[in-house]
């Protein structure tokens, strides 16, 4: 398809290739990022909450 | 069960102060090189005035600016920004896992391994000993002793990651992971070399291949090394300083991912409008482009982190800091895909505009996060208050006026210095300014930058001193926590199988595949491609539906599965750098010499270029005049058409010499032909003579000149003894150099500037300090000098020899309306 639009050599096509990956490696991480559960997303995301070293004398 | 734990805080603290010295040294060393545009005595003159006549030079070599400058920059990236990492990742990873970092001895070896490699660049890097390429700069000896300190680095965070007694990875250690991949590879494939002795090196790649390989690294060493990193800090101090969870956990998943895949790919764009193929190019701009998502959303979701603290910035100095170092990698990340497109390119590259950008991003995102997180560390790591918040506050102010005046001032100069250059006078046919004026114009502002650079230097002293008080009220002591230990089968038990060859995974790239077998085969054949790409699109529905669970944890398993995360990265970062360096390896000998070759130097003017490179020539002037008409008016030859640089014109460069910056002019036609009469000796542009006095002084030949002077070029012998090891060097890389015995080898040298030092004579030069050396004598002395190497070098530059393809490639027209190939 895109062959008739681009020119010669073959290294011409590897942005095309490129973007292709980079658009279905965004898309497949979009998709999982957007199914997480919100039990787990909650949790994931309080892992630096959890615990507690702020013993110091007072800030 | 439980278990106490104490974290092991020494390191941290350890890192934290290496990181305050070593960033006044780099930020103190960049100022002082920013006076030297300014003041061409500041490279070594003002020590005369300063000790009342004790000390007498025109310039003293190791404080020149281009030896000063590979100083700074691997001062500021490396040993500032560098130890503030470690004592981040130190810090978060050991709470993040729950444990205490591995290996006491690891993190020990760590510490002073590397601070023993900045010091070594301390000393090597004003001394002259350099590899010639930005950011990596450093001799092979001191490039091992990095490899082997980060293998020690990585070995202790993955061990402790293995002990860890959290299962999930948080996406902070996401980005540490990422790093530690990913500068390994960059490292070690940007510093293959070729020793020719303890203290120098050939790259094995040479123009557009060392080009290239150049600034895959250059520009990744920015993203991994100084982005990365401080991400990771980011998603771990600032939801701590906030008291609240980074704002989405879902686009901290995006973030990370589309990050550590597009980065990688974006270095051609350092090379725009060069020869380099227009593939290369097309590609280095599209995923420039590309990143705005992925910087935006991390910058985003940061700042959306602080909703609902936005109170505390009138009052809390570390949300302050933290703020605005985000909010500088936001405008950071806007202006970098800016520059990457090709026609603002043409007017940023080579000119103050990039250095404007990249110390938005030093300053305001590195230096302000790690103001913020030493703000945050030093009250819990020596157990007390902040000494003093009106000093943090003040600090903050200072610097963030010293960076606006500072950005500022580089981007006027840098575009008014770009419009300069590339404006032609009423008829059209000549250029209207000359280099100097544009030069003399942008005074103001190199001066003004000088100031914001000084202002944000005093700021982060007000930092050192308020940290240094802290430490002194408190009592350094390690934390002790109660964790819950974790059963080895909650963590770290997917199968190998199970992490690469999944149903999501599988059906991801066996997808993209056949969309791409779409894209690229002959009629009939890509509809059949895409026929097959609809199937599997129809066949992963299915699959989901039939084991949803299975594709809703894979993510989630991954995360609790270090070494198969792992490996994901490496295959993220791996596909990037694969597309661009393997064809260029391929391609780049046969193909990419566009009926140029260049010829090849003799002993004595390799021995010039071992010194070009030596005294950082080419942080200041370029050897590629890019394919834009302004370049060509102004570098090429008159009657030459298409006089750009070819790419075969630096095919044998050991290193490529292309530059990043022009505070002077292109060099790459300075050189010559033959003089006539002369064997070896050439002459270009300008006569020998001339180069002599600009050596010696560069106000003589071009008043105004803030060039360094060079008076130890006179005085000093060219090594011309290690010649026959670097020749033998450069032929193993492919260099067709002729087979010559070692006394031929100096024979040559010797004739060469014999004939170089006797044109000088000729035209009677003179020593200021040898007044009485005249004649022969003088030509004796003159021959052995380094500046007649360097002038033998200067002169060769752009020889090259046109070869005639056998059946050359012609222009076609194309169909406007089609945009095909006419027949």
């Amino acid at each position: 398809m895109f062959q008739r639009i681009l020119v010669e050599e073959w290294a011409t096509y590897v942005p095309i290739i490129s973007f292709v990956l980079i658009a279905g490696a965004f898309t497949a991480v979009t998709i999982r990022a957007l199914r997480i559960g919100k039990g787990e997303r909650n949790r994931l995301a309080s892992l630096p909450l959890e615990e507690n070293s702020d013993n110091l004398k007072s800030l | 069960m439980t278990t106490s734990i104490t974290y092991d805080d020494r390191s941290v603290r350890r890192f934290m102060i290496a990181s305050l010295i070593w960033g006044i040294i780099g930020m103190l060393v960049g100022v002082i090189a920013a006076t030297q545009l300014s003041w061409w005595q500041m490279n070594g003159k003002f020590l005369e005035t300063i000790t009342f006549g004790m000390i007498k030079a025109e310039g003293i070599s190791f404080l020149t600016f281009g030896r000063l400058r590979p100083l700074h920059t691997n001062a500021v990236i490396f040993a500032f920004v560098g130890n503030m990492m470690f004592a981040g990742i130190y810090y978060s990873t050991q709470r993040l896992c729950k444990v205490r970092t591995a290996s006491d001895l690891l993190s020990s070896i760590h510490f002073w391994g590397w601070q023993l490699i900045i010091l070594s660049a301390v000393f090597t890097l004003p001394a002259g000993f350099t590899r010639g390429k930005e950011y990596a700069e450093l001799i092979w000896p001191i490039n091992i002793a990095v490899v082997l300190v980060w293998v020690v680095f990585a070995i202790n965070f993955f061990w402790t990651l293995a002990k860890r007694n959290e299962p999930s990875l948080y996406v902070a250690l996401w980005f540490y992971i990422a790093t530690i991949i990913t500068v390994a590879m960059l490292y070690i494939v940007n510093h293959l070399s070729l020793p020719t002795s303890f203290v120098h090196s050939y790259p094995i790649f040479g123009g557009l291949q060392d080009g290239l390989v150049q600034w895959w690294y250059g520009h990744n060493a920015v993203a991994f090394f100084l982005t990365t990193p401080i991400l990771g800090i980011m998603y771990y101090f600032l939801p701590k300083a906030a008291n609240r969870p980074v704002y989405s956990y879902r686009l901290s998943i995006i973030h990370f991912w589309s990050l550590v895949f597009i980065y990688i790919w974006a270095g051609p764009h350092h090379l725009l409008n060069t020869s380099l193929p227009k593939w290369l190019q097309l590609l280095g701009t599209l995923f420039s482009l590309m990143l705005w998502a992925p910087s935006w959303g991390g910058m985003l979701n940061g700042l959306l982190t602080l909703r609902g603290a936005w109170d505390k910035l009138r009052t809390d100095p570390v949300i302050k800091f933290f703020a605005a170092g985000i909010t500088f990698y936001g405008m950071a990340t806007f202006e970098g895909p800016l520059l990457s497109i090709r026609a603002v390119n043409a007017l940023s590259h080579y000119t103050d505009w990039g250095i404007g950008h990249v110390h938005s991003a030093a300053l305001g995102w590195n230096g302000f996060m790690a103001a913020g997180m030493f703000y945050w560390l030093a009250p819990r790591l020596w157990k007390t208050e902040l000494w003093s918040k009106s000093l943090a506050n003040m600090h903050f102010w200072i610097g963030t006026v010293g960076i606006l005046i500072y950005v500022a001032a580089m981007w006027a100069a840098g575009i008014m210095q770009g419009l300069m250059l590339g404006q032609v006078d009423a008829g059209g046919t000549t250029l209207k300014y000359e280099f100097m004026e544009t030069l003399e114009s942008i005074q103001i502002f190199y001066i003004l930058r000088s100031f914001g650079g000084t202002l944000y230097l005093g700021g982060f002293l007000l930092c050192a001193y308020n940290i240094w008080r802290t430490a002194r009220s408190g009592k350094a002591r390690d934390e002790t926590v109660q964790v819950a230990i974790l059963e080895r089968p909650k963590k770290d038990n997917m199968s190998w199988g199970e992490a690469l060859f999944s149903d999501p995974l599988a059906h991801v790239f066996l997808g993209m595949a056949f969309v791409i077998l779409w894209f690229f085969l002959p009629p009939h054949a890509d509809k059949a491609a895409l026929v097959v790409a609809i199937l599997l699109g129809i066949k992963a529905f299915y699959a989901f539906k039939a084991s949803k669970e299975k594709w809703t944890n894979w993510h989630e398993r991954i995360v609790e599965n270090y070494l198969p995360f792992s490996l994901l990265v490496f295959i993220a970062v791996a596909i990037g750098g694969s597309v661009q360096i393997i064809p260029s390896l391929i391609v780049n000998r046969e193909k990419n010499i566009e009926g140029r070759l260049q010829e090849l130097y003799t002993p004595l003017e390799l021995v010039g270029r071992d010194l070009y490179v030596a005294e950082g020539c080419y942080n200041c002037h370029s050897q590629m005049i890019r394919t834009l008409v302004p370049d060509v008016m102004r570098y090429g030859r008159f009657g030459i058409g298409d006089d750009y640089s070819h790419l075969g014109e630096s095919l044998f460069d050991h290193p490529y010499q292309w530059g990043s910056k022009r505070t002077g002019p292109d060099l790459a036609r300075e050189g010559g032909a033959l003089a006539a009469g002369s064997k070896y000796m050439r002459v270009g542009k300008r006569g020998n003579d001339w180069h002599f006095d600009h050596f010696l002084n560069p106000r003589q030949t071009s008043p105004g000149s803030n060039m360094p002077s060079y008076p130890w070029l006179f005085e000093k012998t060219a090594d011309v003894k290690s010649l026959p090891a670097k020749i033998a060097a450069q032929s193993r890389l492919g260099v067709p150099w002729p087979a010559m015995s070692q006394h031929e080898i100096r024979d040559l040298a010797e004739s060469q500037s014999q004939e170089i030092a006797a044109s000088l004579v000729a035209a009677k030069v003179y020593l200021p300090d040898k007044p009485d050396l005249q004649g022969d004598a003088l030509r004796n002395h003159l021959a052995k000098t380094e500046a007649v190497a360097l002038i033998a070098y200067i002169q060769k530059l752009g020889a090259y020899r046109e070869i005639v393809k056998d059946s050359p490639a012609r222009p076609s027209s194309l169909n406007p309306d089609s945009h095909r190939r006419n027949p």
